[in-house]
C-alpha cells in the first residue's frame, strides 16, 4: 500500500510539488500525467528517498520514505527518465551487481538474475556488452533491474520515452503483467493514449498541483459528465440540429464546422433511440450515427492550462 | 519479567551488533562497487602489457640508478654498502613520486563520473548508504596503485640480497607508500565527491593532495628536525614525517618514543594515514548525503576528536621548556611554535569554510539559509549550526594541547596552569578568527546569487587576506624598516599575534576581526530579512 500524505517540495519560493495526497493498492497501475514541470520526477524522486520533501510525507506498506528510507528503497524499482547504464560491462553483470548492492545472497544471485533476464525477454543477450543493446533493450535491462530484488512498488520516469511502437507494446505488456503479478506500478508519460489503455488509476498534475485522481473512466467523466453524439445527414444539417434540440435529454445540439451535428446528451438509453428514430421521421437520412468517447488526452487538455511550475 | 525484558535487549543489542558486522563485512569483502571496477579495470588485455611495460621500465630506471650510485671498479665494502643504500633510497623516491602521481589520476574522476553517467541516482535509490560505494571505490582505485607498488617488489627486493637494506626496511616503506596512496585516495574521493566536471576533479585532487603533503613536509619540518639529520644518532622524529611519501626510505627507520617505548614511525605514519584516509571519506560521505545524515553526524564528531587530538599531538610536541611548569613562563617561544602549526591548520579550515557556512538561495537542500546559530544543527550539517561547530573545533584543540601539555607538566614535577599568559589569549585570538571567517563567508553568500559564487567570493577573500596581503605588508614592512621610517604595517594583519610570538597584541586582534566578523554578519542578517520581507 502506497500512500501519499500531503507532500510537498519547495525550491526556493517555487513549489514543485503541492500537497500531494493519494493512495494506491497492490495491483493498482498508476498513470501520472502532467506537461514538463509540472512535478512528476520531483514526486518519483521524493518517493524514491532520493529527494528530501519539504513538507508531508509518504509511506510504502508502512514504511516512511523520512523515518525509514532504508525500509523503502529495498520495497523500491526506480527507473529514472534517463538510463544511468554502465555501459562497459556484460548485461548479467550489470544485473549481478545491482543484486549484490540489493543484498541478495550470493547463492541465489545467478537464478534471480536469469529469471528477471526471462521475463524481460533478455535472456538471449545475457552475455553482450550493456554498450551493444538497442534502446528498447537497455530500457528492458533498466526494467529487468528495476525488478531484481522483487520490488512491491515500481517507480517508471517516461518508461515508454524514445522507443519505437513494438517496444512501446512490448513494455506495455511487461507493466500490466506486473500489475496482475501485484505490484504498485507508478508510471510517468506524455503518450496519454497507451496510458488509459493499460492503467487502472491516473493523476493529473500541473504546477505541483493533483487536479484529478482516480480510474481513467472517472476522471473522464468528470470533464465531460454527458455523452456526445456525432449525426450526419445527406441533406440539410441545420434542419436535423433544429429538430433534434427539443428532444428528451438533449442539452444542446450545434453544427459542426464539417456539416456534422454535434448533440450533447444526458439521456437513457430508450432516449437515445428516439433521437434516431426522429431524425429518420423528420424525412432525414442519416448517414452516421456515434458516440464521441472522451479520452484521457481531452480530459487533460480541458484540466490542464500548459503552466509550469 | 524484569529479567526477560534484560535478555530481550541484549538479544536485540547482539542481533544489531552481528547485523552491524555483516554489513561492515559485506561492505569490505562482497563489494559491488569494487567488483564492477574490477571486471572494467581488468578485462582488457591492455592491462596485462601496460604492466608489463611498468615493470620494464622499473628495472631501466633501477639500472640506471645503480649504474649511477655504484659505478664500477674495485670499491670498499663500507661504500659499496653506502652506495647500495643510496640506491635504495633513490628506487624508494621514485616509488614515492609514482604514488603522488598516479593516485590522484586513478582516484579523481570516481564518483563525479559516475554522477556524469547518472548512476548514482540508481546505486542511491538502493537500500545502500555512500560508504558501500566509497569503500568500493576506494577498494578499486587503491588496487590499482597497490598492484603498481607490489609489481616493483622484485626491484626493490634487489637491495635486499645485494645489501643496503633489510627486509624490514622495505616492509617500512612499502607500509608508509600504501599509507599515503590510502590518504590520497581519500582526498581524491572527497574531491570526486564535491567536483562538478571530471578535468576540474583531477586538477583539483592534484591541487588538494599538493597541499596536503605540503601541510605534512611543513608541520613535520616544524615540529622537529629528525635527529639524525643532526648527525646525532638518534632516530627519533615526528610520526608525521612517515606519512608522506617522499624520501620514504629515510623516514621509515625513524621512530618515536612515546612513554619510553621505541615505536617504529612506519607504523605510526601508517596508523596516521588511516586516520586521515577515514576522515575523508567520512567527507565524500557527508557531501553525498543530505541534511542531518548519519554520514553527516559522524564527520562532524569525527571533526571534533581529530581537532582534539591533533591539539593532543602539538602539545605533545611542544618542547619540554619550563614555560607551563610550576609558574616560571616564557610563553612566546612555545607559543609561537603552536601557532605556527595552528596557522598551517588554518589552510585546510579555511578551505572548509565556506562549504561549512555558505548559504545560497538558489541551491537546493544542502545549503539552504536555516538561520544563523543554533547548537542543535551543529551536526546537521547546515549553515545555522556553522558557528557552533567552528567554536567547537577551536575549543576541542584547545581542551586537547591542555590535556596534553598538562600530562608534560605533571610528568616534569610541575602544574599545567590554565590561566597562563599567552594561551588564553592564543585560543581568544583563534576564537575570533572562526567567527571572522565565519561572519566573512555569511556576509558574501548573503549577497550571491548561487552557491558556486559565493564560495569562489569567499576563496578570493581568504587570497586577498592570506597568500596576498600578508606578503604585501611584509614587504611594506621591510620597507619601512629599511627607510627608518613608516608604521609596523605587518601589524596591521590578523595574523600578526601568531606570526610574532606578540601574545600581547593578541587581545587587540581579537576584537578587531570579532568586531569586523560581527558587522558581516549584521549585514548578512539584514539581508536575510530583507529577502524574507520580500
Amino acid at each position: 500500500m502506497l500512500e501519499l500524505k500531503g507532500l510537498t517540495k519547495h525550491y526556493d519560493g517555487l513549489v514543485a510539488v503541492r500537497d500531494l495526497s493519494l493512495s494506491l493498492k497492490p495491483g493498482d497501475i498508476f498513470g501520472f500525467i502532467g506537461s514538463n514541470g509540472a512535478g512528476k520526477t520531483t514526486t518519483i524522486r521524493m518517493l524514491a528517498t532520493l529527494l528530501e520533501p519539504t513538507s508531508g510525507t509518504a509511506s510504502l506498506n508502512g514504511a516512511d520514505i523520512r523515518e525509514d528510507p532504508m525500509a523503502v528503497r529495498g520495497m523500491i524499482g526506480y527507473m529514472p527518465d534517463f538510463f544511468g547504464l554502465y555501459d562497459d560491462i556484460r548485461v548479467w553483470e550489470y544485473l549481478d551487481f545491482f543484486a549484490t548492492i540489493y543484498r541478495i545472497p550470493k547463492a541465489k544471485r545467478r537464478e534471480t538474475v536469469d529469471s528477471v533476464l526471462e521475463l524481460t525477454d533478455l535472456t538471449i543477450k545475457r552475455n553482450d556488452f550493456v554498450q551493444s543493446l538497442s534502446r528498447g533493450m537497455q530500457q528492458r535491462l533498466c526494467l529487468a533491474r528495476c525488478l531484481i530484488h522483487d520490488p512491491d512498488l515500481l517507480l517508471l520516469d517516461e518508461p515508454a520515452s524514445g522507443l519505437d511502437p513494438r517496444a512501446r507494446a512490448d513494455l506495455k505488456e511487461l507493466i500490466l503483467e506486473l500489475g496482475r503479478m501485484g505490484k504498485i506500478v507508478l508510471v510517468s508519460s506524455h503518450i496519454l493514449h497507451e496510458l488509459a489503455t493499460f492503467c487502472s488509476i491516473v493523476g493529473i498534475i500541473e504546477r505541483g498541483e493533483l487536479l484529478a485522481f482516480g480510474p481513467v473512466k472517472e476522471v473522464v467523466a468528470k470533464v465531460r459528465p454527458h455523452r456526445v453524439f456525432v449525426v450526419r445527414v445527406l441533406e440539410d444539417a441545420q434542419k436535423a440540429a433544429s429538430d433534434l434540440t427539443a428532444r428528451k435529454g438533449v442539452l444542446g445540439v450545434a453544427v459542426q464546422e464539417d456539416g456534422a451535428v454535434r448533440v450533447d446528451f444526458d439521456g437513457d438509453l430508450p432516449q437515445q433511440a428516439e433521437l434516431l428514430a426522429a431524425l429518420v421521421q423528420g424525412g432525414h437520412k442519416p448517414i452516421d450515427f456515434r458516440e464521441e468517447h472522451a479520452d484521457l488526452e481531452a480530459a487533460f487538455m480541458r484540466l490542464t492550462t500548459g503552466a509550469v511550475s | 519479567m524484569g529479567a526477560r525484558t534484560g535478555a530481550g535487549t541484549l538479544g536485540g543489542a547482539a542481533a544489531r551488533t552481528i547485523g552491524w558486522a555483516r554489513a561492515n563485512l559485506a561492505t569490505l569483502f562482497d563489494n559491488a562497487q569494487s567488483v564492477r571496477d574490477y571486471r572494467a579495470q581488468l578485462r582488457s588485455s591492455k592491462t596485462v602489457w601496460l604492466w608489463t611495460l611498468y615493470v620494464a621500465m622499473l628495472i631501466v630506471i633501477a639500472l640506471v640508478l645503480y649504474s649511477n650510485v655504484v659505478g664500477q671498479g674495485v670499491q670498499s665494502v663500507s661504500r659499496i654498502q653506502g652506495s647500495l643504500r643510496q640506491f635504495y633510497d633513490s628506487m624508494a623516491t621514485a616509488l614515492g613520486w609514482l604514488v603522488v602521481l598516479m593516485t590522484p589520476a586513478l582516484t579523481a574522476f570516481t564518483i563525479v563520473q559516475e554522477r556524469e553517467r547518472k548512476s548514482l541516482d540508481l546505486v542511491f535509490s538502493a537500500p545502500v548508504r555512500p560508504k558501500y560505494l566509497l569503500v568500493g571505490k576506494m577498494l578499486s582505485s587503491f588496487r590499482y596503485t597497490w598492484m603498481l607498488l607490489v609489481l616493483s617488489l622484485p626491484v626493490t627486493a634487489v637491495s635486499v640480497v645485494m645489501g643496503g637494506a633489510t627486509w624490514v626496511d622495505v616492509i617500512g616503506v612499502y607500509a608508509i607508500l600504501s599509507g599515503s596512496a590510502l590518504a590520497i585516495t581519500s582526498i581524491g574521493l572527497l574531491i570526486s565527491s564535491l567536483a562538478g566536471s571530471v578535468p576540474a576533479a583531477l586538477i583539483l585532487t592534484y591541487l588538494a593532495a599538493g597541499v596536503y603533503l605540503l601541510l605534512l613536509t611543513a608541520i613535520a619540518g616544524m615540529m622537529s628536525i629528525p635527529s639524525m639529520m643532526t648527525m646525532t644518532g638518534s632516530l627519533e622524529a615526528p610520526f608525521l614525517v612517515a606519512m608522506s611519501p617522499f624520501g620514504a626510505a629515510g623516514t621509515s627507520i625513524t621512530q618515536t618514543v612515546l612513554w619510553g617505548l621505541e615505536i617504529p614511525n612506519w607504523i605510526l605514519g601508517f596508523a596516521g594515514s588511516l586516520l586521515v584516509a577515514k576522515i575523508f571519506v567520512l567527507g565524500a560521505g557527508s557531501s553525498l548525503s543530505p541534511y542531518g545524515s548519519p554520514e553527516t553526524k559522524s564527520l562532524r564528531i569525527h571533526g571534533l576528536v581529530y581537532a582534539a587530538l591533533i591539539g593532543i599531538g602539538v602539545g605533545y610536541a611542544l618542547p619540554s621548556s619550563s614555560m607551563f611548569v610550576g609558574g616560571s613562563a616564557t610563553p612566546p617561544t612555545a607559543l609561537k611554535e603552536m601557532a605556527i602549526i595552528l596557522t598551517w591548520l588554518l589552510i585546510p579550515v579555511g578551505m572548509f569554510v565556506p562549504h561549512l557556512c555558505c548559504c545560497s538561495p538558489t541551491a537546493d537542500r544542502k545549503y539552504r539559509d536555516d538561520g544563523f546559530f543554533s547548537l542543535r544543527a551543529a551536526f546537521v550539517g547546515s549553515p545555522a549550526g556553522a558557528l557552533p561547530y567552528l567554536l567547537m573545533v577551536v575549543l576541542s584543540y584547545y581542551v586537547g594541547a591542555a590535556l596534553a601539555l598538562g600530562a608534560k607538566s605533571s610528568a616534569a614535577g610541575g602544574s599545567f596552569d590554565w590561566s597562563i599568559p599567552g594561551f588564553g589569549q592564543s585560543l581568544g585570538w583563534f576564537l575570533a578568527l572562526a567567527f571572522f571567517a565565519w561572519g566573512t563567508a555569511r556576509m558574501v553568500s548573503s549577497g550571491a546569487r548561487t552557491l558556486r559564487a559565493a564560495r569562489i567570493l569567499f576563496l578570493a577573500v581568504l587570497m586577498i587576506l592570506f597568500p596576498i596581503g600578508l606578503p604585501t605588508l611584509a614587504i611594506l614592512d621591510g620597507l619601512g624598516r629599511t627607510s627608518g621610517f613608516g608604521p609596523d604595517f605587518l601589524m596591521l594583519h590578523p595574523m600578526y599575534p601568531l606570526l610574532n610570538a606578540q601574545m600581547y597584541t593578541a587581545e587587540s586582534h581579537a576584537a578587531l576581526m570579532a568586531v569586523v566578523g560581527g558587522a558581516f554578519a549584521y549585514v548578512a542578517w539584514r539581508r536575510r530579512r530583507e529577502k524574507d520581507v520580500s
